[in-house]
């Protein structure tokens, strides 16, 4: 009985001991999730439990911009009016701005902040509305100041060419304001005139076919890179290449691979340790989905498996590697093994979700 | 079905022209595809004559293929959409400028939908 009693208490001291390294371990991300009241969801993935609401000052929350130092968000609402910068500590709504005053709306269609979340670049159209007719002006291109709320200067458009849409960001350090058009062109970030260009436009390579690389870094990119899957056409054989690039956007470099036949794979995200990454094959219209999951060190698609999946559908991975999650247009996040893509559970929420971004925390994290 | 009869001489011709057209055209032609933009290898896929901005229900729509397979799941969902993202203000309450707070009270469209609410101008 002694002997047993013994192996017993012997048992619960090593299972407390190993639940307690595995809570001090424990690698997470908060997901912060839009919805379709004022609120915005604090999601803990390790837990699964919603731990915070951020009650919003404008009706849902439709757009989300995480700055440089991951402390603080920029959130716009549904009617592009209203930018709120919500601090990531506390947990709170502590600045907004508009642009629009009286019969001028102005609606904010773009945002980048700059690393000091001193100024923002705004991309922007303006709506007057006057006695008989409504007045349509832009889109524009602006810098404002953030501390004072005021617009300090019209940035001009890459090659004189207006659009009615266009992805810009700064670098880290701020001195580089990147636009995203057919090619990529980097403005100084306080003059704005031109200082370099990266002509994506054309092949890379002579021989290969132009190709268009990612370059929004991933959660689980290292600083600085933007990993992606891209296609380009093969000019020998006329065929459709799919492959995985490495962009090092400061260095105008590009590392890739070739995996083979293009296919319709989408949400392409990285694991973790970044040697691994998934995707969905999305073909048809009923029900043909597979999880991919590709192995960057030895460059092959490793594995493939067939899954219920959804009509519309994001994937994410979490902070330790060990799970899947499958998400976007609805109120639920269903959970895979991301080893044996086996379905585990659906997490469920009170609202559905206009955006979902998460943000990986390491340390210390206590249920 | 016709309900416009041509009263004056430059009408009459407009008449006559979209006859003569009507009898050269292809059948294909003839079909009405507004408001539809496909990319060209998919010109073949099936036509809406009417778009879900024309169609006063709420939350119809139709995938790609016709069918409601490739809606949202669940397909309530996609009355937010409509709402939101869609910005054709034609059968759900203008989200941009009137009713930005239409689904306050709906935060769940499969759980709540009945709590949406007539929207009167």
């Amino acid at each position: 009985m002694m002997r047993m009693l013994d192996s017993g208490v012997w048992a619960l001291i090593i299972l407390m001991a190993g639940t307690s390294i595995t809570l001090e371990a424990q690698e997470t991300a908060l997901w912060y999730l839009g919805t379709y009241t004022r609120d915005i969801l604090v999601w803990d993935e390790a837990s699964e439990q919603v731990v915070d609401r951020i009650e919003m000052g404008h009706h849902t929350p439709a757009d989300i911009v995480v700055n440089e130092g991951k402390d603080r968000i920029y959130v716009r609402d549904g009617t592009a009016l209203h930018m709120e910068l919500v601090d990531l500590k506390t947990k709170e709504v502590v600045d907004e701005f508009t642009l629009s005053q009286g019969n001028v709306t102005v609606r904010i269609n773009g945002f980048a902040p700059h690393p000091s979340d001193e100024k923002a670049v705004i991309f922007a159209k303006r709506y007057t509305k006057l006695r008989d007719r409504y007045v349509v002006e832009g889109p524009f291109l602006l810098e404002y100041d953030l501390t004072n709320k005021t617009v300090t200067d019209t940035i001009p458009w890459p090659d004189d060419q207006e659009r009615e849409s266009i992805r810009f960001q700064y670098s880290p350090d701020g001195e580089i304001l990147y636009m995203f058009a057919e090619d990529i062109i980097a403005l100084d970030g306080s003059s704005y005139e031109e200082v370099d260009r990266w002509q994506i436009s054309t092949p890379i390579e002579s021989g290969v076919g132009r190709s268009r690389f990612g370059t929004a870094p991933q959660p689980y990119d290292e600083e600085g890179v933007a990993t992606s899957l891209f296609r380009m056409t093969d000019p020998v054989q006329n065929r459709r290449l799919m492959g995985i690039a490495k962009v090092r956007l400061s260095e105008k470099k590009v590392e890739f691979f070739t995996l083979g036949e293009a296919r319709p794979v989408r949400n392409f995200t990285l694991a973790p340790d970044g040697k691994k990454a998934y995707g969905l094959l999305e073909q048809g219209n009923i029900a043909e989905y597979e999880f991919w999951e590709f192995d960057l060190v030895n460059q092959r698609v490793s594995k493939r498996v067939p899954f219920a999946g959804r009509p519309r559908m994001t994937l994410g991975v979490s902070a330790d590697g060990e799970h899947l999650f499958i998400y976007n247009a609805g109120n639920t996040i269903d959970v895979y093994d991301a080893e044996t893509f086996d379905y585990i559970k659906q997490i469920v929420f009170d609202e559905d979700t206009t955006f979902e971004v998460m943000i990986p925390e390491t340390g210390n994290f206590t249920p | 079905m016709k309900h416009i009869k041509a009263v004056n001489q430059k009408a009459a011709r407009i008449e006559a022209w979209v006859a003569h057209e009507a009898e050269q055209a292809q059948p294909s032609e003839l079909d009405v595809v507004g408001l539809e933009s496909r990319p060209p290898h998919e010109q073949n896929g099936p036509n809406f004559p009417l778009g879900c901005s024309l169609v006063f229900a709420p939350g119809w729509e139709a995938d790609s293929a016709g069918g409601t397979a490739g809606l949202c799941q669940p397909v309530e969902r996609d009355i937010f959409d409509c709402h939101l993202s869609c910005f054709w203000p034609a059968h759900v309450p203008d989200q941009l400028n009137h009713s930005p707070d239409w689904t306050s009270k709906c935060a769940s469209a499969q759980k709540d939908w009945r709590k949406l609410d007539l929207i009167f101008p």
